[in-house]
């Protein structure tokens, strides 16, 4: 009934409007879409990886993380537009070596519609990292106020690694002497 | 009303363009995250010879986080058990504009992920077909169950919720790269009221990117396809010049390049100045919509104010904010602007001056993307259609 209703009334207000009537209107019967011909399931198939949400506290010199949380996240792009110099730069690492590297814009500058330009040394950065496998560290530089840091993130994989098991691929290696 | 008078102004444009068959198709509303009906209508015109007829395609299916593909859940939502409808409605070879739409009933507790596309058919058989859209609907998702090891993981979980994801993409281009991804929050301001923020958002984001009725939304509007619409939940706070999200909220931001945070009380928007960012808009404005036009220029484009008492920096490509007079007329004359147009603004702060109203310059619904900011929109736009718009 709801839906009748509603196409009564989209059909008078599209006639009140001066849009032609249809002659005649055809439904086909629905029919059951296979995932790999359903458009969205392919491009989520095609485009996303595993990685990490990473939130980040930066207040002048310091970086802390926030939160870094384990998901499917579609496919980092290089960020080439070198226009913009003020970017954070996160290095994502496994057991010392070097997995993966993401950026995302610093939020140091802000045009205030009341006070002209703001600088703010306390920002947040949000930023999508890919995490072929588990990561256990990251380093993170944000060039406009000089901060660094190196951060764990082995908590991020906690719910899927509840205890370190080697061909477990979500579960990053325990710290030095924690094993 | 709103919707029909938006749905004549997009036909008459592209009928007088063009001379042959045009469709647009929409659906109203934007989002809601309750039970309600969404209706997809397609308008077509040909004025010469007129339309025969306009096909929607319909797909929808459960929203979920992605987990029935194995693996971790997915910021981006995926679809289950989709069923693809067909509605064909033929007329009279009308020559005016043809209107013929689909209801779609999402049910209490369902969150619906729904992708359309519209065809129209001239009386010579000229065909002309909208891109795909796909939008959420309904009760949010809010946990999954991820199972990769013996033992399934139940979490807390909400993805985005797409208001207009276009899904067209090439074969290869990643996944949103080729998009700008601009996403809507409600700030703490709004309180548990979500279905107020969504009530505030939808004209804000009809008036930006689908309505034709101002000169300030004409760029946006011509190039929606290029703009993919997200809504967030509860969980961004924007103080001051501060922007932050937490909560189910982050995973909207991390996937967009562009985030607004809409107030509901007064509220001195302050926007990053940066390619991608957050700013913010105060919702009840009456003129809200080029608020948050003008806003997005700072961060999504990069581009400075143009007014005396704004933030007068940029880090657009070209900048439309610069240090002397000289660097002023160099640019312009690399852009093909008159040096002559260069003012400057306040102390160090020099730009290209138009005749007409700027976005970046002068609060007017009739205002425009013009001199370095249009350029700038333009080349970002471009990046856009290359594959990447970063």
């Amino acid at each position: 009934m709801p839906r009748l209703l509603a196409l009564l009334s989209m059909s008078s207000l599209l006639l009140a409007c001066g849009y032609a009537r249809p002659t005649t209107v055809r439904d086909l019967p629905p029919a059951s879409l296979a995932p790999a011909d359903d458009p969205v399931q392919r491009l989520q198939t095609e485009s996303t990886v595993d990685g990490l949400v990473i939130a980040l506290n930066i207040d002048g010199a310091s970086v802390q993380l926030q939160s870094a949380t384990l998901a499917r996240i579609p496919r980092p792009t290089t960020k080439a537009d070198e226009s913009n110099r003020e970017r954070v730069t996160v290095v994502g690492f496994a057991g010392g070596e070097r997995v993966s590297e993401a950026s995302a814009p610093d939020s140091v500058i802000n045009a205030s519609e009341e006070k002209g330009i703001v600088r703010l040394t306390k920002r947040q950065v949000v930023l999508l990292l890919e995490a072929p496998r588990a990561l256990d560290t990251i380093e993170v530089k944000a060039p406009a106020t000089n901060a660094s840091g190196s951060l764990g993130v082995r908590d991020a994989y906690a719910p899927y690694c509840p205890s370190f098991n080697p061909d477990n691929a979500y579960c990053p290696r325990p710290e030095q002497g924690a094993l | 009303m709103h919707f029909l008078a938006k749905g004549v102004a997009a036909v008459l444009v592209t009928s007088v363009c063009c001379g042959a068959v045009s469709v647009t198709a929409e659906h109203d509303p934007l989002y809601r995250a309750q039970p309600h009906t969404s209706t997809i209508t397609a308008v077509a015109v040909d004025e010469d010879v007129g339309v025969a007829s306009i096909r929607i395609e319909v797909i929808v299916g459960q929203l979920t986080a992605c987990t029935e593909l194995g693996g971790l859940a997915g910021l981006i939502p995926c679809r289950s058990g989709a069923t693809v409808s067909v509605r064909e409605c033929t007329f009279d070879n009308a020559t005016r504009p043809a209107a013929c739409s689909f209801p779609v009933t999402i049910g209490a507790g369902q969150e619906r992920l729904i992708t359309y596309k519209a065809a129209a058919t001239s009386a010579t058989g000229g065909t002309a077909t909208t891109e795909s859209v796909t939008y959420a609907a309904g009760t949010p998702l809010t946990q999954v169950t991820v199972t990769l090891g013996p033992e399934p993981v139940v979490q807390q979980w909400a993805t985005a919720r797409p208001v207009a994801w276009h899904t067209d993409g090439p074969p290869g281009v990643p996944l949103l790269a080729n998009k700008l991804d601009v996403g809507f929050f409600p700030d703490v301001d709004f309180g548990t009221a979500y279905d107020l923020f969504i009530e505030k958002m939808e004209p804000i984001a009809r008036g930006a990117y689908l309505d034709t009725s101002e000169p300030f939304s004409r760029q946006f509007v011509e190039a929606k396809t290029l703009f993919n619409l997200w809504v967030g939940p509860a969980g961004a706070d924007g103080d001051d010049c501060k922007h932050d999200f937490a909560g189910d909220a982050l995973a909207t931001a991390s996937v967009t390049d562009g985030d607004v945070i809409l107030h509901q009380s007064a509220f001195a928007d302050c926007s990053t100045i940066s390619l991608g960012g957050a700013g913010t808009t105060q919702a009840d404005l009456g003129d809200a919509s080029w608020v948050f036009t003008h806003e997005s220029g700072h961060f999504l484009i990069g581009l400075g104010d143009e007014y005396v008492g704004g933030g007068n920096e940029s880090v657009s490509d070209p900048r439309n904010i610069y240090a002397s007079e000289t660097a002023c007329q160099d640019a312009a004359s690399e852009l093909g602007v008159p040096p002559s147009s260069c003012r400057e603004i306040v102390n160090s702060a020099w730009r290209m001056r138009d005749v007409n109203f700027s976005i970046m310059a002068n609060r007017d619904l009739e205002s425009d993307w013009l001199t370095a900011s249009g350029i700038a929109l333009s080349r970002r736009l471009q990046r856009c259609k290359s594959g990447s718009c970063y």
